[in-house]
Parts: structure tokens; sequence; C-alpha cells
């Protein structure tokens, strides 16, 4: 039996590794019979000697190989998308061939990231094996995701607290289940409210960062000072939110230049590493609203607030309150 | 610190606490051995908090103290120095080592002792005893069984059941299983020593690793090797004349692999151990390329002609070999292919003499025994071909 599990969405593949898992009987004898290999340094020969191998006191060996159709891609973008990784298209024959003449007694599962449709490994072995793709979760599909965590968990969970953990949290799953779990913990039996995901999300301190940025930049102190107040109460500390207000405000600059320079949604979240729609819609938004010497003008006094905390200048939260006083329209020379 | 050693006895202590070195450490300072005088003993220690060596070599100590230096630094100034005396002596406030030798002299920086982890006592729990040679032998039989993949920890280690007098080793890592069975100098018993014991029955996993390391220990060591196994601390300790040797024991529990040696045969073959390693080494050069796997032929013999085996290999596009060895063949005639590696390395252990090879069909296990002893089970899982 083969499977080809793959996608961007590696929690619902490990989900399912655990119900193939299931399937294949006594824990701790098939424990014994597992073995995981690493498909980039793999030969064909290597995976051969394993599958071929009978189990060991039990009826499978189960073999679980990570990334090895990812090797034959036929153009491995950079990460940049710019130079195309050298593509290494030889030698997926002798894959394919050892993995059609896998034994009855091997369970031969592939993991790998998104494959493109040409990936050669994946159509040789298309016909052969049970092929899964495991896209991220969105919008509806991912609510629903949600409301059916929490119901597997035996708890309950108000719909606007639901669209709003979506909405923060974004396909992440494994954010999402750690943040599900950690919202019925705190609710303890009752109902999930929207007040609880505020409350208790860590992601939900980062949407008010959002709020304290966007309000800096747009002159308005007073609700600036409020989150900012509200952040640190929460028990946010000045150098995490120095860290965040700096890496949102690098993101908008980013965002910024790539907006007039014709940039598409998509490009510009890849650009920026942003999986999340939430936080990039907000950022592309932003960066909309402000012009790019606003942006730099508050960066450069940010690093001031920065150099005035490490040097021991000036406590945190004063360089803080400083730094937004300085922002303020009364506040600016000049 | 100040005291006065042979070189040769130096290099050597270094040698022996210079395997427990940490590599790739988290925690600097277990690249360091650390150095101090225990009354008038030099004693060193490494770690890498998993296993931890101790030693200790005879000084003449003028004052005492405690220093760690890093191990590779200071290993490899030592056995550079002539076979003289070599004097030793720490500026506390510099934390700075000296160390002088006929007309040569070194200046290693060290941290303070008091940062060393503490190395765990074990003094509770269960003790035994056994002849050095005993333990090496049963160590060699199982060690090289054990899963090297981290990904099922409870593999990576060695079984031991420690039974009234009785000792055995077991390993497994999925593909192959040995179990070795030795009797020990001296039952264990509870300490402090109970006038009867409440069972007598202990088991443990401890890491293969440390035990590969104790077994290089052992080759010059001719008193009995003391065994403290405290399970409910998790440790063991093996105390030998001069060094101790000290592991975190694996938590889990071993597969029941009583269940997986088979009980009975179809094809039981003797073979001359040596001849058939040759063979099957001379086949894995051909199984390389093609997953490793050699093909076992038995035929019984008749009144014509004897037993034999042929041991045979081949790769697509590469080429074959077949090696024939005589064999006395009980039962019917029989196939099976295995890996290489694993004949080999079994059949390595086995030092000459016979062995005999226990088969039942191409795709149950094969059981590999040395003739005339009673002490040593290997089953070796066969591999699946076309044939």
């Amino acid at each position: 039996m083969v499977y080809i599990l793959y996608g961007e969405d590696n929690f619902s593949i490990h989900e399912a590794i655990q119900d193939i898992k299931r399937g294949l009987g006594d824990p701790d004898l098939l424990a014994v019979n597992t073995t995981w290999l690493e498909g980039k340094q793999l030969s064909a020969g290597e995976l051969s000697a394993v599958c071929q191998t009978m189990p060991f006191l039990a009826p499978k060996r189960l073999i679980i190989v990570e990334g090895l159709a990812g090797r034959f891609e036929a153009a491995v973008r950079g990460r940049r998308g710019r130079r195309p990784a050298p593509p290494q298209p030889q030698g997926w024959q002798a894959f394919a061939e050892c993995i059609q003449s896998v034994p009855d007694h091997a369970v031969l599962v592939l993991v790998d990231d998104k494959l493109e449709a040409t990936n050669p490994l994946l159509r040789a072995l298309s016909p052969w094996a049970e092929v899964r793709e495991y896209r991220p979760l969105r919008g509806e599909r991912l609510v629903r995701w949600i409301e059916g965590r929490v119901a597997q968990a035996g708890g309950r969970m108000a719909p606007p607290a639901v669209r709003k953990l979506a909405e923060l949290v974004g396909p992440n799953l494994w954010a999402l289940s750690a943040e599900i779990e950690k919202l019925l913990l705190y609710a303890d039996g009752r109902r999930v409210e929207l007040a609880d995901v505020s409350q208790v999300s860590s992601y939900a301190r980062e949407a008010d960062v959002f709020s304290l940025v966007d309000a800096l930049l747009g002159r308005d102190m007073a609700t600036a000072g409020r989150e900012l107040h509200h952040l640190l109460a929460s028990g946010a500390t000045p150098p995490y939110l120095l860290f965040m207000i700096a890496r949102q405000l690098r993101l908008l600059i980013l965002a910024r230049e790539l907006v007039d320079s014709g940039g598409s949604r998509d490009k510009i979240g890849q650009r920026l590493d942003l999986t999340n729609p939430f936080i990039l819609d907000k950022t592309i938004d932003q960066a909309r609203r402000f012009s790019l010497e606003r942006l730099t003008q508050v960066y450069g006094r940010l690093l001031e607030a920065d150099i005035a905390i490490k040097t021991g200048h000036l406590p945190g939260e004063t360089a803080l309150e400083l730094f937004l006083a300085e922002l303020s329209p009364g506040g600016e020379p000049g | 610190m100040k005291l006065s050693c042979l070189q040769e006895n130096l290099s050597k202590g270094l040698s022996i606490v210079g395997r427990a070195v940490a590599t790739r450490a988290t925690l600097p300072i277990t690249q360091n051995v650390l150095l101090a005088t225990d009354q008038s003993q030099l004693k060193l220690v490494a770690t890498n908090l998993e296993i931890a060596t101790t030693c200790w070599i005879g000084a003449k100590v003028e004052e005492e103290g405690a220093i760690t230096v890093p191990a590779r630094l200071l290993t490899e100034f030592v056995n550079s120095l002539p076979s003289e005396r070599v004097d030793l002596s720490l500026t506390p406030k510099t934390r700075s080592l000296s160390v002088r030798c006929a007309r040569f002299e070194g200046h290693i920086s060290g941290q303070d002792a008091g940062d060393f982890p503490p190395i765990p006592e074990v003094t509770e729990g269960v003790e035994a005893a056994i002849d050095a040679e005993a333990l090496h032998e049963a160590i060699t039989h199982v060690v090289f069984a054990a899963a090297t993949e981290d990904t099922r920890p409870v593999l990576t280690g060695v079984y031991a059941e420690f039974k009234g007098k009785a000792l055995t080793l077991a390993a497994a890592d999925g593909f192959r299983l040995a179990v070795y069975k030795t009797s020990l100098s001296k039952k264990v018993a509870e300490k402090p020593q109970a006038v009867v014991s409440a069972q007598d029955r202990y088991e443990a996993i401890i890491p293969a690793r440390a035990l590969h390391e104790l077994s290089r220990l052992l080759t010059e060591q001719e008193e009995p090797i003391g065994i403290t196994l405290n399970p409910t601390k998790g440790q063991v300790l093996f105390k030998l004349k001069n060094a101790e040797l000290v592991s975190q024991l694996i938590q889990g529990t071993f597969p029941n692999y009583a269940q997986l040696i088979p009980q009975s045969y179809v094809t039981r073959t003797l073979v001359d151990t040596a001849e058939f390693l040759r063979a099957t080494r001379m086949a894995s050069i051909f199984a390389r390329d093609g997953s490793g796997i050699v093909r076992l032929q038995i035929t019984p013999g008749g009144e014509a002609a004897p037993g034999k085996m042929v041991v045979s290999a081949r790769a697509e596009e590469i080429g074959d070999n077949v090696g024939e060895l005589d064999a006395i063949v009980e039962g019917e005639a029989a196939k099976i292919a295995f890996n290489g590696k694993y004949l080999a390395d079994v059949l390595g252990v086995l030092h000459g003499g016979q062995i005999a090879l226990e088969t039942t069909s191409p795709s149950s296990p094969g059981v590999i025994k040395p003739v005339g002893r009673e002490d040593y089970v290997h089953v070796v899982m066969p591999m699946f071909v076309q044939w």
C-alpha cells in the first residue's frame, strides 16, 4: 500500500498519518516496525532495503518518507522566486520502480510539501498510490474545521468567536488547535464567547498591535496611547511591543513599495512571507493609506526609542511613551 | 590545585573519559573535562548529560583544588608531551591551568569546577557483579543490533534483565534481534543488603551508546565489574577498577521479544562461520546497489553429494556473484534472502566455529545460533524477493 500525502496543510497530513497508524494494529508493535526516512538524501536501494524486509513481530511495516517527491520538482523555486534552485530531475525512475514493487507487508507513506502537478514521481505513482492533497483551509471550510475541532474536544464556541479565531489565526491549523485547546480550558465547560478570544488568544494581541500602529501612523495619539496602555496592562513587555511595531513597520514599508510598483495581493503575500490572509489584507490596507515618507519617519523614531532602551538611557515604558508623544502632531519638530 | 603525575597515566585517563565529552553541546561546559584532587589521586570527569565517565589516576597532590578545561585541547596537548612527569598547577584567580612537562609548558584557561554538571551518585538500588570479560562478550554480541535513529527511543537501548545469577541482554532495531545470556559473579541484591531480597528479577533499558563506551573500557579490566541499578531514579552505574561510568536509563517498555524467536524450524543448516562470513561479504559487494539483498539457497545432502549452501547476489546492469559452502542440512531444501549487512554483523561477532541457521519459509524469520553454545540467539527478518 502506498500513500502520497502532500500540501501545505501539514497538520492534516500529520493527522492522516495517525489515522493510517491506527488502522495498522497494536501501536507498540507498529512503533518497532515504523521507519522514518529523510527523502532528500535517500537512495532507491536504501528505500527498497527497508520496504522489502519482512515486518518484525507484526503484520505490517510502516515506512514514512519525507520530502522525496519534492526532490524531483522540475524547477524548484527559490525563496525569493527569482533564481530557481538547480533541478534534480534524474533518478526518479529508480524510486518509481522500487515503490511500484513494494510488497504487501509494507505500508509506504510519502509526505511532501506543495507539489506541482507536473512532478514526475507524483505522476508516475498516481495510478498506484492513494494520493491526497492537503491545501490550506480558508473561509467557510476553515470555520467548519474549527467548529468540528471544538465539537470533537467536547466543547462549544459561539459563532462570532469561531469567525474571530479563523480571522486572527488564519489557516495555520497547528496554531488553531492549540488556541482551541487553550480557549476550551479557559472556558472550563461553558461556551467560548467572542470576549474570551480577545482575552486569551495571543493572536488577539497581534491584532491590537495593528490598531496601535494604525493609530500612530494616522496621528490619532489618543487611541494609540489607549492601545499602548491596554497592551502593557495585558502583559506585553516593552521589548516585545518594540519588536512587533518595528516588524509591522518594516512589512508596511516593503508592502508600500510593492503596491507602488503595481504588485498583486498574492505577489505581496509571497514576497512578505505572509500566509495569514487577515494579516496580509490589513498590511496592504495600511500600506495604501500612508506615504512611504511617513512610514520611514516613524521607523526612524522607533530606532531612537530602541537605542534609548538598549543603552539604558530610558526605561522601556517611558521610551515608548516618549515615542508616541514625539509622533503626535504637536510633538513633531518642524 | 597543585599536583604531579605521569604523562602516561594522565594521557590514559583522558582517553578513558574522553569519549563521554559532549561533541555538539547545548551546555558548553560539557565540552570540558573536570580535574579534581581526590585524596591522593587526580579525578578526571567528563559527561554529555546522558553518560558520565569518571577515572582516577595516581598523583602526588600538594594542594587540593578543582577546575574544568576544554577536553580536546588538554588531551591533544598531553598526548604530545614526552613520557615524563607532568606538573599541574592552577592559578585560581585567573582560572588558568598550567601544565608543565620536561621543557614544555602550557597554560589553559578553564571554567569554574562549580559550574560543571553534578555527576549523579548511584548509591541506592540493586547491586550485582560480573566478570569483565563476560560482560564484554555479552555487550559485543548484542549492541550492534540496537537502533541508531532516535525516532524509536526504546530501541536505541539494550534491554537488560537481571534474574538471580543470570543476566540477559537483548537488542532489536525492527529488522533483527540479538539475545545473549550470561552469568553474574554476584547475584542481584537490593542495597542496603537485605537479608532476603524482595524480588530477584530486575530489568532496565540501557542506552546502547553507554554500553558501547563501557565495552571499550572493559578490555583492560581483570577485576569483576560492579553494577548498581536504580530503576526509580533511572540510572545505572558500572564500577571498574579505576573508573566509573554512570548512564541514564531509557524509559519505556521494551517489546516482548520472546514471542519473536521461532520455536521450530523446517530446515536447519550447519556451516562454518568464517566461510559463511566470507561468502556474505563477497556477495554484499554486488548487493550494495540492489538493496543489500543476499540470497541463500540450501540443498540437503544425499548419498552422492554433501549438503550445500549457495550464497549469491545480483544487481541489475552491474553483475552478480555466487559462492558455495559445504553444509550439513537437516530437513527440507530452502531459499531465503537477507540483508547482507545484517548477516555480516552477526557472523562477525561469532568468531569462528560453526553456526546453525534455522529457517521455516522465505518470509519467516531466520534464526542464527552458534553451534555447541546455548547462550546466544540472533533473529534476522528476511527480505521479500522474487526468486
